[in-house]
Parts: structure tokens; C-alpha cells; sequence
């Protein structure tokens, strides 16, 4: 049984249809990156696997349990927790505090290996400013506290949207090379990332979204680069092999 | 209406109208309706045309209070301050010997002057805070006349002496040819306003101002006059206020009652559209006539109809019309695909496909 | 000496003014929300009290045992309802509903009890007090400034240190993302609106002590609290008091001179304030208690 399974799903604002019949798995402890180009739907597909949208069809479904009806914060307590497209922290609480937020579900902070001495430990730039304004945190520390914030909920599930975004080269290579910490305490990651090299790297297997539908799928360390760019641009010299079908290819 | 553009080289033509023939039967009615109603001091008593006086009056401030809330965006509840200067003004003029009636033109003048001031003060405001803020406006004036001997203090002035010449059926008469001609002026106006370049921009300020901005729309011109034009109309509606009761005191003219009056009416007639006031204003009339005896019910009951209507079909009555296309006093522009010949065996376009552009109807 | 008493009595009067405002500052901070039914709400309140006063003949300090927690549900129950719904449904719809249902409060009242003023008998509150040197300290008032001062202090030290404050606090900064992160916001300004309506109650009905209660006092009430909201600045509960104090201290200097320009002057300050810093004294868009 898959952690996370997402199946046909259509989404969209208002008169703006944004995915088209997406489907995608995430086994337990596996780390899928998201890539496309900007407006594909990756962020779209983010949000409405963690409930800030409302599918117009299709279902996720989280360790088998159908969770499509549940809106963003039963979600959040389920174990679906989103870190947002340009952090967004709550900025005039403490970088503690953002953390210590997500204590809603029951519990459930304690219920896990994420404790607050253990997200410290991972994250000594922020234990090093915890009494500071959120707001006044640089980028990388407001990006590593917002991972935080999302872990302290020890989510099943930990949804990724663009964790490099306006962060210099360094900081993101920090931010990557404490990714395997994350992964080994069992939760599955979805990873959006404009950066295609990062993404092969960090990923198990890697989606490509165009125009809001999966347009590839593969195992990232076999995957064809050059198939790669092109399905990531629509280019119509995809070459044959590259699945439209939104299928998963193992 | 001609066709104002055609597309060509596109397939299918288009024109674009302002008008409809809904629009020109109901301008025809309301034509015949303004000639009923002007012969009606030959027909009828006193006492049907003192009532409509207080419909007319209704009316132009449901009006007004749209063209400030529904188009221009900005939510008044302070505009019971230029009633009250509207009907002093007039009752000061009066005592300078001059006509009552031609002091309407005073009351009107003054309150422009008097809004410069207010509305460079309120102007950073926006939403609830420019709201509550020409509430302690008004109450400022209630405040300052009340304490005003040489204006009647709480106890009030009366403009029984200088209107005393007249015999009372003829004064009635004047008073109701007055507040027939005032709302038909103000209706007319708004509604030319509102189709006008000044419309559009008002509206676009509404609902988004920083690409309004962006495109060039002067926003804060745009605010000023909506707000200068409305204490204009609102001053006119005094002066006839207190030709029409004779007599007024502060804390009756400057309450806040009479923005509660109107919120009811252009939300439940239908914010930001030209017929939806108007409809308003007629049924408020008839509950507050039928139903004022039975005290202040009246007045809860209609206060629930509000918020039952803001909440769940905020377009008010007319919106509910209004969203199936309907429109007597239509104010967008409306692109209709013009059915073209083709060539032979070929269907021409369809008829009226009518994307409306510049909201018809909604606010 | 007389000055530094009449200082003192603006104090009293502003913190009776910052008691009275401290729930419409704290439903603004947290939901964006201007109540304008804040007013009506605090005067049905009193006249609650005055009700539960009547049928039982407890005296005031049991009424008002029973109406505040009263008054904390009822805040509940239109959050849930009313408020709610009405913000989401837009930017004007507040106004027009809270405007809507200060209307029918106030006609309701009048309709139930009639337009004459009601007194709120206190035994000897209303007029006892302290002499100390030339300066008098009225019981009455100085009770409504420490329970404005406790209010503000305890709100400011649950929104500080608890983690409902800390929820209440997120979810003004960021409600969308605040929900992503399994905040239940529903029940949360639940909570919040019917702290703001219980401290309203609370206030209205020791002022009325003073000046006896009739239907339509929830205008000016409303007034004075929201003047003070905006002079103090928007989102600072300790800016709320300050703002009372100005109110009230610009209220009682003026009556020494005259006594019916007195209300007068406040609101032109008031006016004075936005025209010449409307962000108020300590205007700051999140909550800072």
C-alpha cells in the first residue's frame, strides 16, 4: 500500500482548469520529485494534495485511508503537512513558536522522532535565532524553520513546494545534504524543484508535470535526461517511451 | 443602437451596444410614468402626495448611496451630515428673505464646500474605518449644532414663517413638484455618471485599485468626485427635507438612522446596480408605510431581510434578475456576435451570444 | 491641584473607554473584523444584568456573574453563525451585516424595554470614593480602569505564553497557511469573538452604572471604542488603553472649560489623530498584546 496514492485528479481556480486527470504514488519513506516548467501545476498539485483546494475530481488517498474529503487542516492532523511556496512563516511569532504551532493534532507532535530537541539538532541556525521574529530571519534560516515547523507535526506525508526559491547555491546545498536526515525517519517526501539536477539527486523517481498533466514518469537515476527536458517543455520531439498516460512507470 | 465595431477578417462579426429594447421601453415608461406623476397634485390630496414625497426622497438617497457604496466602493454612514447641513443651509437662506425653494441650490453648493475638507480627512480610509469614521463625521455636526443657540440648539428651527405666504395646497404642490423633480435629476444623473468614463473608472477602482492605477486611472479623482457629487445630492435631499416637514431638530436629521434606511434599501433592492435602489427604495416605503404602527418590528424585520440577503444572494433582488441578463438601465457594454450571411449552405453566426463586458447588474 | 485631578479623572474615564474597546481592538487584530454591532452587543448586555437583577434580586455583582459567561456564549454563537459567514463572504459584508444587526438589537431593545433610560442600581458604587488630598478616586471608576488594565494584561499574557495565543497569533498573521498547519480556525475566533463580546458586557454595564441604560446607547459607545482602537493603533491592546486614556483625558480637561463641547472635543481629536497619523499611536498590523 502505497503512503500516498493521488488518482485522476482535476483541480482547478474558478473558470481555470489546472491539472488534468494527475495520478501519482508515493511509497512509504520514498522521496518523488515534482518538476516542470512555471505554471505546470506543480504548485496547484501541492496544494490540493494538503487541501488548500478542492479537487473537481478524482481522490488521494493517504495509507490506503480515502482523505479527499477532508479539508486542509483534518489533513494537516492526518498527516499531510505542506511546506508553502516561499516559506510563510507566521511573522510575528518566534522561529519557537512557528514550530511549536502545529501542536493540534492530538498529540501527535510527541508521537513521533521530531521533537523540538531533535529539529534543533537538525537545524542549528535555527536553534541559534528560536527567539527571534520570524520575519526578521534571513531566507535560509526562515526555509530551514518552516521544514521545521512542517516536521514538528511528524507528518506521514511532507510536501515540498520550491525549497530553493530565492535561496543563494550554498544554502540550498545545506538544505540538501540534510534531506537524507528527513527521509531516514520514515516520512515519504514529494519534492518540487525548478532545479532538474537537484531533483534527479534527491529523488528516488521523478514526475514531470506540463500544462497540469503528468507528461513523464521514471526512476531518476535511469532517467533520460534529454527525454527529460524535452517532456519538461513540451518539445513534440519527446522521444518514444516517455508515458502520457499518467500511468506509473516502474 | 448601431453597431459601435465590427471584427473582420475574424470569422464572425461583433458589435458592441449600450442599449436594449428593454432599455428604450423602460425609458419610455418612466417618461409617461414622471407625466402621471407630475399631474398627480391636480388628481389626488395632500395625502398621497405628501407619502410620495418621502418615496421620492427615498429614492434619490438610496441612489446616492449606491453610486457611493455600490460603484464608487466606498461605504457611507455619515451622509446623514450633509442631509443636516443641506436643510440648515436652506432654513438660514430663508431668513435672509430669500425663497426657501431657491435655497436648495445654496444647500447643494455648500455641502460640496463642506465635503472638501471632510473627504481630505476620511480619504486614507477605506472599508470599516472610513465607514464608522463619517459616523463620528455627522456626529461631530450633530454634536456642534446641538450646542448652537443661534441654530435652534437641540430644540430645532422651523421654516413655518418664511414658507407662511404660501397657501398650504400650493406649497404642497411646489414641495412635491420639487422632490419629484429632485429624484428624477439625481436618478438620471447617477445613471448618466455611471455609463460615463467616470463609471468605468469608478468601478474599476472598486474592484481592483492597483491595476485601475496601473492602467491609468486617476483613483483618487475618481473618489472625490463620487464622494463631492454624493454630498451634493445629499445636501439637495435637505433642503427638501425641510421644505417638506417644516421643521427640523439635530439629533432627527443628523441620525444615523437614515444611513441604516438606505444600507436596507440598495442591499436588499440590489448593491451596485441602477434598478436595484429603486426597487429597494419602493418596497422599504411600503413596509415602513404599512407597517410603522406596529413600532419598531418593522425595523428588525428588515434588518434580518439585510443580512439574510448580504449572506446569501448579495446581489439583492435586482442581482437575482440581474444574473439571468436582465437589465432595464443598462450601464456596460455588451459584445454581441452580429449574424453574418456566410457563404451559401453555411449556418450564419449564431445570434446574440452576449459576453457583457463592464457588469450589467453586478456591482 | 485641580488639573492633576482632572488628569486623574480622564485616567478613570479612559480606562472605562479602553475596557470598552479592549474586545472590538482584539476582534480587529485577530480577524480583521470591525464590529460594528459592538456597541449594541455591550448595551444588551446590561441590560441582561439588569433583567437577571430584576427577576431574582441579586444584586449586581451576581448579575453580572451570570451575564458575562452569558455574554461569552452569545459571542460564540454569532461568531459561528453571523461573523463567520460574513467574512468570508467579502470585504463589505461584515459592515453591512454587523450594521444590520445593530439595528435589530437596538429596535429590539426598544421594543422590550422601552426607549426610557434604566438606572443599574449598585448600592453606594456609583458615588462612593476615596478623598485623598485634593484629589477624588471615585470606587466606580477605579475599578473599571484595574479591570481594564486586568483584561489587557491577562489577554496580552494568554496571547504571549499559551498556545492558544500562540494559534490565535498565526492565524492572524497567515489564516491559509495557519489551516495548513492543522489549525482549527472556526472554533478559534469562536473563542476570540466571545472574549470581545463577555469584556464589552462587562464594560457596558459598569458604565451604565453611572449613566443608566436606554436602547440606542450602543452608537456612541461604539464610537468612543472605536476612536480609541484608532488613536491607540490598530492591533495593540495596550495601544487601545492609551488611546482611552487621550479620549478620556481630552474629555474631562474640556468639560473644566465647558462642559457641553466636552464629547465635542474628543471626537475632533479623534479626527485630528487620523488626519495627522492614522496609523494611531502604535499601529502595527499584528497583535502585539
Amino acid at each position: 500500500m502505497s503512503a500516498l496514492r493521488v488518482s485522476g485528479l482535476d483541480a482547478g481556480y474558478e473558470d481555470f482548469q489546472a491539472l488534468f486527470g494527475v495520478s501519482l504514488d508515493l511509497a512509504a519513506g520514498e522521496t518523488v520529485a515534482l518538476v516542470g516548467a512555471n505554471g505546470a501545476g506543480k504548485t496547484t498539485l501541492l496544494m490540493t494534495i494538503a487541501g488548500a483546494l478542492r479537487p473537481w475530481r478524482g481522490g488521494i488517498a493517504l495509507d490506503g485511508t480515502d482523505i479527499t474529503g477532508q479539508p486542509d487542516y483534518r489533513r494537516a492532523r492526518s498527516g499531510v503537512v505542506l511546506v508553502p511556496e516561499g516559506r510563510r512563516l507566521f511573522g510575528s511569532l518566534t522561529a519557537e513558536e512557528n514550530i511549536l504551532v502545529p501542536a493540534g493534532a492530538r498529540g501527535r507532535r510527541e508521537a513521533g522522532p521530531w521533537t523540538l530537541a531533535a529539529l534543533y539538532e537538525l537545524f542549528p541556525m535555527v536553534a541559534a535565532r528560536r527567539s527571534h521574529r520570524a520575519a526578521l530571519l534571513s531566507g535560509g534560516e526562515q526555509q530551514a524553520a518552516a521544514i521545521a515547523r512542517a516536521l514538528a507535526a511528524n507528518p506521514r506525508v511532507l510536501l515540498l513546494d520550491e525549497v530553493s526559491l530565492g535561496l543563494a547555491p550554498a544554502v540550498v546545498d545545506a538544505f540538501y545534504q540534510l534531506l537524507p536526515a528527513i527521509q531516514g525517519s520514515g516520512v515519504s517526501v514529494l519534492l518540487v524543484e525548478q532545479d532538474v539536477d537537484r531533483a534527479l539527486a534527491a529523488s528516488s523517481r521523478t514526475v514531470c508535470l506540463l500544462e497540469g498533466r503528468v507528461v513523464m514518469t521514471g526512476e531518476s537515476a535511469s532517467l533520460d535526461r534529454d527525454a527529460l527536458i524535452a517532456a519538461y517543455f513540451g518539445s513534440p520531439a519527446a522521444p518514444p517511451g516517455t508515458g502520457d498516460t499518467g500511468k506509473v512507470r516502474t | 443602437m448601431a453597431p459601435v465595431s465590427t471584427r473582420p477578417g475574424l470569422g464572425t462579426a461583433v458589435t458592441v451596444t449600450r442599449w436594449s429594447r428593454a432599455a428604450t421601453a423602460t425609458a419610455a415608461i418612466s417618461v409617461l410614468a414622471l407625466a402621471v406623476l407630475a399631474a398627480l397634485p391636480y388628481l389626488a390630496g395632500t395625502g398621497i402626495t405628501q407619502a410620495l414625497v418621502t418615496l421620492f426622497l427615498l429614492v434619490s438617497m438610496a441612489a446616492l448611496w449606491n453610486l457611493l457604496a455600490g460603484y464608487a466602493g466606498m461605504i457611507s454612514f455619515g451622509q446623514q451630515a450633509y442631509l443636516g447641513i443641506g436643510a440648515y443651509l436652506v432654513w438660514l437662506v430663508s431668513k435672509t428673505g430669500v425663497s426657501p425653494f431657491a435655497g436648495i441650490a445654496v444647500a447643494a453648493a455648500g455641502c460640496a464646500v463642506a465635503a472638501v475638507p471632510i473627504f481630505a480627512v476620511l480619504r486614507p480610509l477605506s472599508g470599516g474605518y472610513f465607514a464608522v469614521a463619517t459616523w463620528v463625521v455627522a456626529t461631530c455636526f450633530f454634536l456642534y449644532v446641538t450646542n448652537q443657540l443661534w441654530l435652534g440648539g437641540g430644540t430645532g428651527v422651523s421654516l413655518a414663517g418664511p414658507l407662511s405666504g404660501l397657501p398650504p395646497v400650493v406649497r404642497q404642490a411646489y414641495t412635491y413638484w420639487l422632490a419629484l423633480a429632485l429624484m428624477a435629476v439625481i436618478v438620471a444623473g447617477v445613471y448618466l455618471l455611471v455609463r460615463s468614463r467616470f463609471g468605468l473608472d469608478s468601478r474599476a477602482v472598486h474592484d481592483e485599485p492597483a491595476a485601475a492605477a496601473a492602467m491609468g486611472v486617476e483613483v483618487q479623482r475618481t473618489r472625490w468626485l463620487a464622494y463631492i457629487l454624493a454630498a451634493v445630492g445629499f445636501g439637495a435631499v435637505g433642503g427638501v427635507l425641510i421644505i417638506s416637514t417644516l421643521y427640523i431638530d439635530p439629533a432627527t436629521v443628523f441620525s444615523v438612522n437614515y444611513s441604516a434606511d438606505m444600507l436596507f434599501m440598495v442591499v436588499i433592492g440590489g448593491i451596485g446596480t441602477m434598478e436595484g435602489p429603486i426597487i429597494g427604495a419602493v418596497i422599504f416605503f411600503a413596509v415602513q408605510e404599512e407597517f410603522s404602527s406596529y413600532g419598531a418590528w418593522y425595523l428588525v424585520a428588515i434588518g434580518a431581510v439585510a443580512i439574510l440577503v448580504v449572506l446569501t444572494a448579495p446581489g439583492g433582488l435586482w442581482g437575482i434578475a440581474a444574473r439571468r441578463g436582465w437589465t432595464l438601465l443598462p450601464v456596460g457594454y455588451r459584445v454581441r456576435d452580429v449574424p453574418s450571411p456566410g457563404p451559401p449552405g453555411l449556418p450564419g453566426a449564431a445570434g446574440p451570444a452576449g459576453a457583457t463586458a463592464g457588469g450589467d447588474g453586478d456591482g | 491641584m485641580t488639573w492633576v485631578n482632572d488628569i486623574l479623572q480622564g485616567i478613570f474615564l479612559g480606562g472605562a473607554y479602553a475596557l470598552t474597546a479592549v474586545g472590538l481592538s482584539l476582534m480587529f487584530g485577530v480577524m480583521r473584523m470591525v464590529n460594528l454591532a459592538h456597541g449594541d452587543l455591550a448595551v444588551c448586555g446590561t441590560y441582561l444584568a439588569t433583567t437577571v437583577m430584576a427577576a431574582f434580586g441579586v444584586p449586581l455583582w451576581v448579575a453580572m456573574l451570570i451575564m458575562v459567561p452569558l455574554a461569552f456564549l452569545l459571542g460564540l454563537v454569532l461568531q459561528l453563525s453571523l461573523f463567520g459567514r460574513a467574512l468570508r463572504s467579502g470585504t463589505t459584508a461584515p459592515l453591512l451585516v454587523t450594521f444590520g444587526l445593530s439595528v435589530i438589537i437596538e429596535n429590539l431593545l426598544l421594543q422590550t424595554y422601552s426607549a426610557n433610560t434604566r438606572g443599574v442600581p449598585a448600592g453606594n458604587l456609583d458615588v462612593a470614593a476615596v478623598h485623598l488630598g485634593g484629589l477624588v478616586l471615585p470606587w466606580l471608576a477605579m475599578l473599571k480602569l484595574i479591570l481594564a488594565l486586568v483584561v489587557i494584561g491577562g489577554l496580552s499574557v494568554l496571547l504571549r505564553y499559551t498556545a492558544w495565543g500562540r494559534r490565535v497569533r498565526a492565524t492572524s498573521d497567515d489564516q491559509a497557511v495557519a489551516r495548513l498547519q492543522g489549525i482549527r480556525v472556526r472554533p478559534l475566533f469562536a473563542s476570540v469573538t466571545g472574549i470581545a463580546i463577555a469584556a464589552a458586557a462587562l464594560a457596558g454595564t459598569l458604565n451604565a452604572v453611572t449613566t443608566g441604560v436606554y436602547p440606542t446607547l450602543g452608537a456612541l459607545t461604539l464610537i468612543f471604542a472605536f476612536e480609541a482602537v484608532i488613536i491607540g493603533g490598530l492591533g495593540s491592546l495596550w495601544g487601545t488603553l492609551l488611546g482611552g486614556m487621550l479620549l478620556g483625558i481630552t474629555q474631562v480637561v474640556v468639560s473644566q472649560v465647558s462642559v457641553p463641547y466636552a464629547i465635542l472635543a474628543s471626537q475632533l481629536l479623534f479626527l485630528v489623530v487620523l488626519a495627522v497619523r492614522p496609523q494611531g499611536l502604535f499601529g502595527n498590523p499584528q497583535i502585539v498584546g
